[in-house]
């Protein structure tokens, strides 16, 4: 089971551990402030507290973060330290791994999984809702809050809580310098970064459009690019200057996700044949599918299948329609849905305008034995106001647990809630009667998303339609 | 017990590599796609079947022969073989389907550190088992949908081992004539190996198509891929085989497997290859089929290539993937051609009139909509 916002990290040999219940010596594997992974293994109990913050500071510092960002993480750092070395896990082995040099530091924590009450990463934790006093799982929030992305999963007997704190990027600068207006392309190339760079100010300069967050920031898409997260082409004139381009990066084990094409002046041939690039890119490699959530006005429409759309909140209160767009790049083979009788006219709707070949399986009961509490992961993204959801454990509070999930981001100032489900696992399908209550309903299908498809709830319950605050 | 280290111990070349699914089989896809025939137009095989001598063999193959082993090194083939293109039986390698004596030619030449060169929109295999195994595979972008000499011969370097070209090419139809392969031979001068896929050279109706058989022996460096599983209608039997001069087989044969091509298989083969008969009955119903679907795609206003070869392809105003969705609801299997750099375009197998007259209402359905 997973709960990630991202791919689990890649296992570690355990030979690359020192397995002692004592300190033990930091391993590095390459120069600081590159790409490196440094490892330590301890045994939880409070008096490592500080190797295991003096490791992540030094760790982070090394790794290229700041003061500011290494003391985040360090101090997200302790607080999972000390939840984990206080409760059941006190004095199991604990593995921490910090990965980065590029545009992000990711401490990973490794322990048993028995050791860990997944309830404490629900957001509503009761510590946080002031229906108590402050509780141990206080400092599992207080974590998640001092980083930019936490991920948890389980595999093997072993839970990882992976924290991802980025590197601090200028904003980019909302009137850049003058650019000379490229001439008609000639060339489509993968960009430099010095021409990378001069695409995204081109793409910020853009009158309208919506863009991932982390485009506001073009040093951090610089080295994420160098880092391998993003790719990009671009269409050059006769003297190398970018008129065009198209990024992409991937999303999960089975999709890349494009933004663009952006065309600056540039013939709608272009837009084809950034697309042509990138599809080439994409043949014999393991991605099944392409999404593009952030369509561009150029994107050639008889390229992609429209999968539906989200509502967006602009901030003046007026209401968007975000179109979502698919293009599968191999032959469906048919899969099997996942799918709970109150949204199975929704899915067959779909699955028929898509021509997707999947077998609905209706979900069984989820028997008598249930567990007490469920479990969401949110993964934010702040400057669009969105809060996404993904269920972690099924529970029976599952209806009150979403209630509060809803009335707490709300209270934040996030308006548009999502709730991603994946079909591939039977268990996700019992939230689906807590969903429809809280006022979310299924919006659209993104086909091999998860271990299956994934459909996409948004809540409309009290939509408001006056400006934000 | 822990599941094995995989990340740990696959060669980085292997972990990277996506293994090919291949489509699940009739029974299934019709259940899953709700359609109540299928016409499978994704794999170029003869709709005629195998030749009649063929198929008396395969009637007459006694199941006790079973229990026995094959002929090791298909021996009464290679027989026949040379008989019929006038060789030494040893200048032949048989493989389990020509995808094997792919295998042979790679492991025989490269290590890794070596490439291979070859097209980028052509029969993915090449591409395949040079990336599983280590060996870098330069791919040169077709020029008018067909193979780029002058680019293939600039991407050579001191380490390039194998060049592999496709004539005609899968999957656009289009093939070097005499002139342009023998000055292409010229220029790689014999340092290299040379591979001319002729998978489906039997189809092939134009004069100056050359004769890869005959090029051997003035060019030693040259190796002749052949099939069974096009023409002569024994896919499911999968048999295929090399030619070259003898010095060069003899040093392919160091990585040949032995034993891998069934009785079944060599029995059926050595019955058709001399059928000739067989050869003009298939070239007949491609060339009328191929003929209705030109004319009719030229009425739907959608872009095709049509080349040599039992195959067509076309270009669509939407997703080839989502088509490929579509005409499956139809009852219409096609090949979506994403995977090889042609996104938008599907490739046709052509069958009997009576059956590309149904894939014609059905392509209509689709544009309609």
């Amino acid at each position: 089971m997973s709960g990630l916002l991202s791919p689990a990290p890649s296992r570690t040999h355990p030979a690359n551990y020192l397995s002692a219940n004592r300190p033990s010596a930091i391993l590095m594997d390459t120069q600081p402030a590159r790409p490196a992974t440094l490892r330590l293994a301890v045994t939880l109990r409070r008096c490592f507290l500080s190797l295991c913050t003096g490791f992540v500071e030094q760790s982070a510092r090394a790794l290229g973060l700041r003061d500011r960002e290494a003391l985040s993480l360090t101090l997200a750092a302790e607080e999972i330290f000390i939840y984990l070395a206080d409760g059941a896990a006190s004095n199991q082995d604990l593995r921490i791994e910090c990965q980065g040099g590029g545009h992000e530091v990711t401490v990973i924590f490794t322990a048993p999984s028995h050791t860990l009450d997944l309830r404490a990463f629900n957001i509503t934790s009761r510590s946080i809702t002031g229906d108590d006093e402050p509780s141990a799982e206080l400092g599992l929030l207080i974590a998640a809050r001092m980083v930019d992305r936490l991920r948890f999963s389980q595999q093997g007997g072993e839970f990882h809580l992976a924290m991802s704190k980025d590197r601090a990027y200028p904003a980019a600068d909302a009137t850049p310098f003058p650019i000379p207006d490229a001439g008609p392309a000639v060339t489509i190339k993968e960009p430099d970064a010095a021409e990378l760079h001069l695409l995204l100010q081109r793409i910020q300069a853009l009158p309208s459009g919506r863009l991932p967050a982390e485009f506001a920031t073009t040093g951090k898409v610089v080295d994420m690019a160098a880092a391998g997260v993003y790719q990009a082409a671009v269409a050059v004139d006769a003297a190398a200057n970018p008129g065009a381009g198209l990024l992409w990066r991937r999303q999960g084990d089975r999709l890349v996700e494009c933004y663009g094409p952006y065309l600056f002046g540039q013939s709608a041939t272009i837009a084809r044949r950034l697309l042509d690039r990138l599809l080439g890119s994409l043949a014999k490699s393991r991605a099944v599918g392409l999404l593009c959530r952030y369509p561009a006005p150029d994107l050639p429409a008889d390229y992609f299948e429209a999968l539906g759309t989200l509502h967006h909140q602009a901030p003046d209160g007026s209401v968007i329609e975000i179109p979502a767009y698919y293009r599968q790049l191999i032959e469906d083979a048919g899969a099997i849905a996942w799918c709970h009788p109150e949204v199975q006219p929704f899915l067959t709707s779909e699955y028929r305008r898509l021509a997707f070949a999947r077998t609905q399986v209706p979900l069984a009961s989820s028997g008598a034995m249930v567990d007490p509490y469920s479990v969401l992961t949110a993964a934010f993204n702040r400057p669009a106001g969105e809060v996404t959801l993904r269920p972690l454990w099924w529970g029976a509070d599952a209806l009150a647990n979403l209630s509060a999930h809803v009335r707490v981001l709300r209270q934040e100032g996030f308006y548009d809630l999502f709730f991603e489900m994946d079909l591939g696992q039977a268990w996700q399908g019992h939230f689906t009667p807590a969903l429809l209550a809280t006022g979310f309903r299924p919006r659209l299908i993104l086909p091999n998303a998860g271990q299956g498809d994934t459909l996409v709830f948004q809540c409309e319950a009290q939509f408001e339609t006056e400006a934000r605050p | 017990m822990n599941p094995p280290p995989l990340d740990r111990l696959l060669p980085a070349y292997v972990r990277g590599f996506e293994s090919y699914i291949p489509s699940k089989p009739d029974a299934e896809l019709m259940r899953l796609y709700g359609c109540a025939q299928l016409h499978r137009l994704n794999n170029n095989e003869n709709v005629l079947g195998p030749p009649p001598a063929a198929q008396e063999a395969i009637r007459g193959f006694s199941p006790p022969l079973a229990a026995l082993y094959p002929s090791g090194d298909a021996w009464h083939l290679r027989q026949r073989l040379a008989n019929r293109f006038g060789k030494d039986p040893d200048q032949f390698l048989v493989g389990n389907g020509a995808n094997e004596v792919i295998g042979f030619v790679i492991k025989a030449f490269c290590e890794p550190g070596d490439n291979i060169v070859t097209a980028d929109k052509t029969f993915a295999v090449y591409e395949w088992f040079a990336t599983f195994s280590g060996i870098e595979a330069r791919l040169v972008p077709l020029r008018d949908h067909g193979f780029d000499d002058q680019g293939m011969l600039d991407a050579i370097d001191a380490r390039t081992k194998v060049l592999f070209v496709c004539n005609p090419n899968n999957p656009t139809g289009t093939y070097w004539d005499r002139d342009r392969l023998s000055r292409f031979l010229e220029r790689v001068a014999g340092e290299r190996i040379v591979v001319l896929d002729e998978a489906y050279c039997e189809f092939v109706e134009a004069d100056d198509f050359p004769d890869g058989m005959g090029l051997i022996d003035d060019y030693p460096n040259l190796v002749i891929f052949r099939t069974f599983s096009k023409m002569y209608g024994l896919a499911g039997l999968r048999i295929g085989y090399l030619a070259g001069s003898l010095d060069l087989v003899n040093a392919i044969r160091r990585t040949c497997i032995v034993y891998s091509v069934n009785a079944l298989a060599q029995l059926a083969a050595v019955a058709a290859v001399d059928d000739d008969a067989h050869v003009a009955r298939t070239r007949a119903l491609v060339r009328e089929s191929k003929g209705l679907l030109r004319e009719e795609v030229t009425q739907l206003g959608l872009p095709y290539v049509a080349g040599e070869g039992n195959f067509m392809m076309i270009q669509l105003p939407m997703s080839d993937t989502l088509a490929y969705r579509r005409l499956l609801h139809q009852g219409f299997m096609i090949r979506s051609m994403t995977g090889f750099r042609f996104p938008n375009w599907i490739r046709v197998s052509l069958a009997r009139l009576e059956v590309m007259e149904g894939f014609v209402a059905a392509l209509r359905t689709l544009i309609a909509r």
